[in-house]
Formats: C-alpha cells, structure tokens, sequence
C-alpha cells in the first residue's frame, strides 16, 4: 500500500485565498476543496462528488474557474483563489441578487460553484443569448431547481452589467 | 423581470378565470412573490451544512462497505487497520451486539411482511455491494479512509440475484434462507369487479412496461455528526435528513437511549428527494461511536458511496390490460407489478408501488382495477422513497396506455382523455380504491395545455415535418396525485409507521415579532419562507422583517412524525402555522379591543397595526398588544398573559393536487438524440402561498422526471456489480437538456385544509417520462415503434427506429 508512504511526508504551501495567504503544511494528496474547506476554515466551497462532474467545488484560480476537488493544494501553491466567501464584501454581489430576485436558489448546495462559474462572465460584461447561458451552465449541475431561476438570473445579472 | 413574469405576464397573460380568487389574509402576505429568506446565508457560503459541522477533539468514520453483491460473511480482519496511522477504533455488528444496539426498523409494513428490521451492518451476510460492514475511525477523514481500505473481509460468494421477476421464479437462488422465497411482502390493490368489464371489452390493451432503476441523487450527499456529553449524557446529532424526529425515534429505539437526552438537528440539507427520508445506519454509527469514544464522530458520505448505499427507487416491470369499449371509454385496468426492492426492504418495505398503484386511475372515471404488487428483493441496493413515490411509474403505465387505446381506435387522444374525465360536477369523487378526491377540473388543466402548446396546429407541423424526414411528436398527460397524506389514524392503519399531522408553535415576544417552530425540515424547497409568509399574513406582519422560521431541530420544534416527505410541508405546515397564527392573532384582536375600549368585531390587524376599522387613528402597533399581552399588564377578564400558541393540524383527508403537462419533442433519425422543443405544466396545487417557490417545485421536479425519462439508469452487471457509480456513468440533466418550462397555474383552494393548499412537492415530477413516452410514440409513428421501456436515451431511440418497429423501444 502505497497510501502510507504518501501520508508520511508533508510539503509547505502557501496559497493566497480571497487577498489573505494561507501557509501550512500539507500532505501532497491534500485536495485543494480540503484545504480551502479545512485549513483556510473557508466552507462556502461544497463537495459534491469529488470528480469533477458536479461542479459544485469550483472557485477560481488566478481568476479561472477550477474545480477544487481536481486539483491538490500542492498544485496551487504561490498562486491565487477566490471562493464564494470573496463576493459581494460589503454588500452582495449583484450576481447574488439576480440570484434572490429570480428564485435561483433551493438548495443553495451548488449555488457557491455556479456563482464562482459565472461570476467572471458578468465581470466581464459579456453578451449571452439563453442558448449561451444554458451552456456556460452546463459545467454545474444543480437537482433542484430545473435550473430555470438560475438562467434567469445569469441573464438578469449580466444585463445589470450592461446598465 | 422574473423568468415566472416573462413566462406568464406578457406571452401568456393569465386569463382572469384563471386568477387567484382567494380571501386572502389580513396583511395579503399568502399569494406574493416575496424572495426567499434563506438566499442570502446560502448565496454567501455561510450555511451550515452537515460536513460543516466541526468540533473540538473530532474524530472521522469511513464505511468499510461489501465489495460483493452476495455472500456468506466469514471473518473480518481488522488488524491490520487498528494499527495505521491515526485510527481510533473500528467497529463491527459484534461490537453493536455487545453493546446492546438493535437493528434499523422498517417504517412500512404490510400483513405478512418478511423483513421489519435489519442489520446496522452486516452480520453473517450481505446482499449488496456496498452494505456496510464495519467503520473505521481516524483522526482525519483522509486517515479513516486509508485505513477502511486495510480491513480484511472474507466473504463466501452466493449467485447474485438482480432481476426482480426472475427472483420471484422457482428455484431462483434464495436471498434470506429463512424466508424460503425472494418476495419480501404482496398487495393487491383492488375495487369493483374488473375481471366482468373486461368479458364485455371491446378493446383489450395488454402491454408489459419496464421502468428502470434511478435515484434522487441529491448534490449533496449523506452525512451525519454527533457529540456525546458524558457529564449530562446529552449527544447531539447533526445528520443531513428529511427527518430529524424519526431518525431522533429511531436512534432511541434502536440505541435504547432516552428521548429527552438525544437531540438530532438537521441544518442546511443539500437536497433530499425521498433518499433522505429513512434513517440510516451510519447515522445511528456515528451516535454509538460519539458515546463510546467520548469524542465528537463525523462521517461524510463520498458520491461513489452514495451510489452504494443511499436508496434508489422506480425499478418496476408491469404487466397490465386496459378494458375499452368501442368509443374509448375505459372499462378497467388489471395486471401485475414486479417492484424490486433491492438486498433488503428500506424504510419504507412495498410502499412506493403500493402508493403509485393507489391513484393509477388518476383523472379517470373507472370504477373497476386490480393491481397484484409483489415487492422481490435482488441484490442490489434497497429501494425506497424517491421525489414521485411510484407515481411517475404508473402514470408512465396509464397514460402510454391511454394514448395506445386511441391509436387502437383512431380517436384523438385529447378527445379519449376527456371522454373518460371525472366531470367536476361529480366532485368529490371516490375511486376505485377509495380516495376521496377534494375537487378538481382535468378537463379545463387539458383544454389549457394544449392550448398553451398549440395541439390544434400541431399536426399539421408534424406532417410538414415528415416529409423532411424529421421527427416530431407531441405528448400530454393529466394526473391527480394524493397529497398531504392524512388522517394520521388512516395513514398508520395502511401500513406506515407513523402519522402525517404537523404541531406548529408561534411565539411572539414583547417586540411584536413571532417566532414559528415547526418540526418538520427544509432541503431547498423554502418552508422558511412559506411558513413565515403564512403566519404573517395572519398577523399582519411583515414576513421579511417580522417572522423567523424555526426548523428541524428536535430540541427546539414540536413533534414532527413525517416531516418532509408526501408533498406535505407547505399543506400540512402551513395549515397548522394557520390556525396557531389565528389563534394569536384572536388574542390580539381581544386585547387590542380591550385597550382601545372598542368592540372586538372591529378590530383590524394588518401592516403592524391593530386598529378599529375605517378610523386608523384609534390604532395600536401590534408591538404595543403584543407588550401588554406579554407583560401581562391590563388585560382583560379571564385572558391569560402570554402569546404563545402550539397548534396541531392533523389532515382530515389528503388533499389531491393535479395536473396536466405537455411536451413537444424532436428526434434526430440519425442519432437517436432526443430536444424538448417546448414543455407546459397547468397545475392546480391549491393555494399557492408563494408563486415562485411553486414554480420552483414544479420546474425542479419536472426537471427529475425528464433526468428519468431520458438519461439516469442505475446499471447492474449479472454478478451484481454496479456499473454506475459516478456522475460520468449516471447522467443527471444540465442546462443545456432542459428547456423553458412553462407554467400556467390555476388554483382552486383545497376545501376542508386552513389555508387551502393541497401540497405539490412531488408534482412536478410525476408526468415528465409519461408525457416524454407519449411525445416520443407519436413522434415515432410512422415506424410502429411501443414505447413501453425507460429511460428513452439516444442508444434505445436509434435502435428503434433502425429496426423499425420490432418493439424494441
């Protein structure tokens, strides 16, 4: 079993989480979703299914969206993440609005995931179509909703961006 | 603009018939569109949720689960882990024994049953690849996992049985040597004298229908963690579940620990869809581990896990006959239905098919069906409750039977449905099998549908579509499905464990502002939102600002036997928030009039006020009679002091939602691939306390039901290996599969409920691969192709249309 060995050396990291650097020693099978969840005691990003599917883990690094369970700690080290806890300080984020006013969340178990997906869209003030929106979607999956009210949303916030 | 105000206010305006016409209550909060008060904690990763939970000194349990589908349980070695880094303990159905822990009961129970309990984990044998077998406990999670993977199991293979109408034939390998047969319990769900309809038919209609394995596959997983206070005796249960007082019950019966000293919390529940109804083992796991081990136990359920061991549900093979006459007037429904139930019965034993089977007649009036249920266990996971409760597999059954009719007979489909309609004036109306349906216009659900959809242009369409070589179908379904579930003394006398009622207390303090407790537990659906909009309406407050909705814990809320499950929380809840409210809001008016010296038939409430009508200037604020009442100062003769008011509301009848749905599809001949080009529900849920919470029940479930209809199957090899264990093997539907769904409501208050919701949790997904099955044999007509097996994926579709018309699909 080579799992022992895995577990007995450990590597330092330090990660820079929402503008704050995170440093610990970690093992390097450490999951990214882990340490965030665990170390940085950040626990907005949710675990789903822990390979890469479900989408609800994603956050984004150096401003790209990733899933955190594909990834180890080890492989973010030196650089930057942003997770769902980084939006709207000081107020929400209007893409969290869009979400309240459109009936966009049930659960809210996936809503982190899908909010880190989407937000660098708004960012960016792109024009999608509903066709569009469905497919930058398609990345996360969401049970409850039939993901009416989060189209509606993505489509609502993107349009604030253009006001 | 909402997606629900586009869908509805400009495109399709509402007919006025179709507004609601309900008194609504004095602050006109019941009806709004309020947002949800749960967003903002849930939109900022600051819920709580089960693997949030972090205590000092906490330890991690992995499930050490059986890798076979069947066989004798030897030996289990756990040597080799106990000596790994980290680990704590690992326990085994030995180590339960000695400490006097019992086994999981089953809460459904039919005459006869074979199986009313079982195994917290596996003593001599196991049935199903994933059974738990024994934890392991470690300092971290990723410790525990090592470990697990180092406990030595020696199990003796047996044949694995996974075919549930093969189990049931002779001589097939027996799962439970003691029952000497695979059939868990029977049922035969029957009324008038069908067999004497079906002499004098002038259309048969027998067909076999195969509905496959799926589960509710909530995002979130299990999970459960407990604290054990070894000064007081106290533990502490957080566990991911609809039912945090039946899992409390089922851990003091099962742990023999004391009520008073176990409290179990259910906090921000990731989704449950019937998977989180029963307890579970690893929950009751964790409680006994906490208290052994004198430190806090958590265990997280991985996806491959949840694949493994959490209850999957719908696998069904019917056989069935409809009697018609020569005008498509049906006659009767008789046949069979194989349900399999997995290694061993869930929670909830032959229920699921037993309810299904129970409104199979839906809209329908035919007064004559029996329906032989036989429940068989094979070995795979246990079947239990998923979002539908069998309703999504009869109606599949009834309706591709009613469309087979008309296409026997040339009629129009539309025109069959309504020949055959319970006419409103009929109302209310009692089935074959004895529900007394509360009301209902399916006709009026259909003519709206259709019209929503365009089915009188639609044929043409279809031709032109044709002679392109493309596929078009459409496909429509009207149901009515038993909601709410009640009275409780009937409820348990079918079978069920428990009753169906709902104790809701208010408690307002001297700021004016009420607390509401209700036992039962939120999973996304937005009772903290509901209930608040409820007790507002009646005391004339502000839900947002006003109100605080208290959930799921057992320590703090009433008794909640059923909790959140049956489509009842927002029926059964709501009516019981209804009257407790009313009953402060009587107090109020009392005092107020006391106070103003006015008489008690003038008093107001609404908008925080509490005034004398048509003079709002003889007014108080409800914050001032809510200080004198609970101050108890200058109140009247014979009132006590106090507001504070415990209401239970045990259903007098269940309540019977319905609907119709319509779809129209596209098939691609050359891929088998399958678009939902448009997708319309009519719903009559009753009251609707929040439009946009219904709309978001109703777009979710129709949503599952499409997942069923067209892509999730849980695979099974011949040993009983599960093929489909992770989210790139079981496809739920993304964005991209699911269209605009477009809702239209009616709403005719439920007559004998406070409040007048009939309930609709489930609705949305019971009609989806009915009225997918129905787009889907239209479509493919021309290649007299049966649609009779689930799901209707690309490879079934192809393979269909490329043999043209040997009933493959």
């Amino acid at each position: 079993m080579s799992t022992v060995d895995l577990a007995s050396s450990t590597r330092r990291v330090r990660i820079e989480i929402n503008e704050r650097a995170v440093e610990a020693e970690v093992e390097p099978r450490l999951l990214l979703a882990d340490f965030i969840r665990e170390r940085a005691g950040l626990r907005g990003t949710h675990l789903g299914c822990e390979h890469g599917v479900c989408g609800a883990c994603t956050v984004q690094l150096d401003g790209e969206p990733v899933r955190s369970c594909l990834m180890l700690a080890v492989q973010a080290d030196g650089r930057s993440v942003r997770t769902v806890e980084s939006l709207g300080r000081g107020g929400l984020h209007p893409l969290q609005r869009a979400f309240i006013e459109c009936h966009g969340v049930q659960c809210g178990f996936c809503t982190p995931g899908i909010l880190m997906s989407i937000e660098p869209l708004v960012q960016e003030g792109r024009t999608l179509t509903r066709e569009e929106i469905r497919h930058a979607l398609s990345g996360n999956l969401c049970r409850c909703t039939g993901y009416q009210g989060i189209i509606a949303a993505v489509e609502l916030a993107l349009s604030w961006a253009h006001t | 603009m909402t997606w629900t105000a586009r869908l509805q206010g400009e495109a399709q305006p509402q007919a006025a018939d179709e507004q609601p016409s309900l008194h609504l209550g004095p602050g006109r909060v019941i009806g709004r569109r309020i947002q949800r008060l749960e967003d903002p904690r849930l939109l900022t990763g600051q819920a709580p949720f089960v693997a949030d939970v972090n205590l000092p000194g906490m330890v991690h349990a992995a499930i050490v689960r059986s890798p076979a589908a069947h066989g004798y349980l030897r030996t289990i070695d756990a040597a080799e882990a106990l000596g790994s880094p980290g680990v704590q303990a690992v326990l085994t159905a030995k180590d339960l024994d000695e400490l006097g822990v019992g086994e999981m009961p089953v809460h459904w129970l039919r005459p006869g049953q074979r199986n009313v309990s079982n195994p917290i984990l596996a003593t001599d044998k196991v049935y199903y690849v994933g059974q738990p077998v024994a934890v392991v406990v470690a300092d971290d999670a990723y410790a525990a996992e090592d470990a697990a993977e180092l406990v030595s199991l020696e199990i003796d293979p047996l044949p694995a049985m996974v075919n549930a109408e093969e189990a049931l034939q002779p001589g097939a390998t027996i799962l439970h040597e003691e029952w000497e047969t695979n059939l868990l319990a029977e049922h035969i769900a029957s009324g008038g004298d069908v067999d004497r309809q079906f002499e004098h038919a002038e259309v048969v209609i027998a067909e076999r229908f195969q509905i496959q394995r799926q589960a509710g596959m909530p995002i979130e997983t299990r999970g459960a963690a407990a604290t054990y206070d070894p000064l007081t005796g106290e533990l502490t249960l957080w566990v991911s579940t609809q039912m945090p007082h039946l899992v409390k019950t089922d851990i003091c019966q099962v742990c023999g620990w004391p009520g008073h000293k176990v409290r179990v919390i259910a906090p921000a529940v990731g989704g449950g869809f019937g998977v989180k109804e029963p307890p579970y083992p690893e929950e009751i796991v964790v409680c006994v581990l906490a208290k052994q081990l004198a430190r806090p136990v958590k265990w997280v359920e991985d996806r491959r896990e949840h694949f493994l061991a959490s209850v999957q549900a719908r696998e069904m093979t019917w056989d069935v006959e409809l009697a018609a006459d020569g005008n498509g007037r049906i006659l009767g429904l008789r046949g069979r239905v194989i349900y399999d139930v997995g290694g061993h019965a869930s929670a909830q034993g032959i229920g699921v098919p037993i309810v299904g089977t129970g409104m199979m007649l839906g809209p329908y009036d035919v007064q004559h069906m029996r329906v032989h249920i036989l429940g068989a266990v094979t070995n795979k996971v246990p079947a239990g409750a998923y979002r539908g409760f069998g309703r999504p597999q009869a109606t599949f059954v009834m309706e591709r039977l009613v469309d087979e009719l008309a296409a026997r007979l040339n009629l129009d489909r539309a025109a069959v449905r309504q020949r055959n309609f319970i006419a409103p004036h009929a109302q209310p109306y009692r089935n074959a099998l004895g529900h007394v349906y509360d009301g209902g216009d399916y006709g009026r659900t259909l003519d709206r549908a259709l019209r929503q959809i365009g089915y009188d242009v639609f044929a043409a369409r279809q031709a032109e579509a044709r002679a392109q070589g493309r596929l078009l179908g459409i496909g429509f379904v009207t149901f009515v499905m038993e909601a709410g579930l009640g009275p409780s003394e009937q409820i348990v006398r079918g079978g069920h464990m428990t009753g169906t009622y709902e104790t809701v207390l208010i408690r307002m303090d001297p700021s004016g502002k009420a607390v509401v407790y209700c036992g039962s537990s939120s999973q996304g659906q937005g009772h903290e939102t509901t209930l608040a909009q409820v007790c507002a309406d009646r005391l004339g407050l502000d839900p947002e600002r006003d109100v605080v909705v208290v959930l799921g814990d057992t320590a703090t809320t009433p008794y909640s036997p059923a909790s959140a499950i049956g489509s009842r929380v927002g029926m059964v809840g709501g009516a019981a928030t209804f009257l407790a409210a009313d009953r402060i809001r009587e107090k109020l008016v009392k005092l107020t009039a006391h106070l103003l010296e006015a008489n008690v038939g003038d008093i107001e409430i609404s908008e925080g006020l509490a005034y004398v009508q048509g003079s709002k200037d003889r007014a108080l604020t409800i914050q001032e009679v809510a200080t004198a009442a609970c101050l108890g100062s200058n109140l009247p003769d014979g009132m006590l002091p106090g507001l504070e008011v415990s209401e239970t509301f045990d259903p007098p009848v269940s309540t019977f939602p319905y609907a119709t749905h319509a779809a129209t599809v596209e098939i691609d001949p050359d891929t088998g691939g399958l678009t939902i080009l448009r997708y319309v529900v009519v719903q009559d849920c009753g009251t609707m306390i929040n439009p946009s919470v219904v709309e978001g029940q109703i777009a979710g479930g129709v949503a599952q039901g499409i997942g069923g209809a067209l892509l999730e199957q849980l695979v099974y090899n011949s040993d009983g290996q599960p093929l489909t264990t992770s989210f790139m093997d079981y496809l739920l539907p993304t964005a991209v599969e699911i269209p605009d769904i477009e809702i239209v409501h009616l709403q005719t208050p439920a007559p004998d409920i406070p409040g007048g919701m009939k309930g609709l949790g489930e609705a949305g997904t019971v009609a989806p691969a009915a009225v997918l099955g129905n787009a889907v044999a239209d479509a493919l007509a021309p290649f007299g192709i049966r649609v009779t097996t689930l799901p209707l994926d690309p490879d079934r579709l192809w393979r269909a249309i490329n043999r043209r018309g040997d009933g493959a699909s």
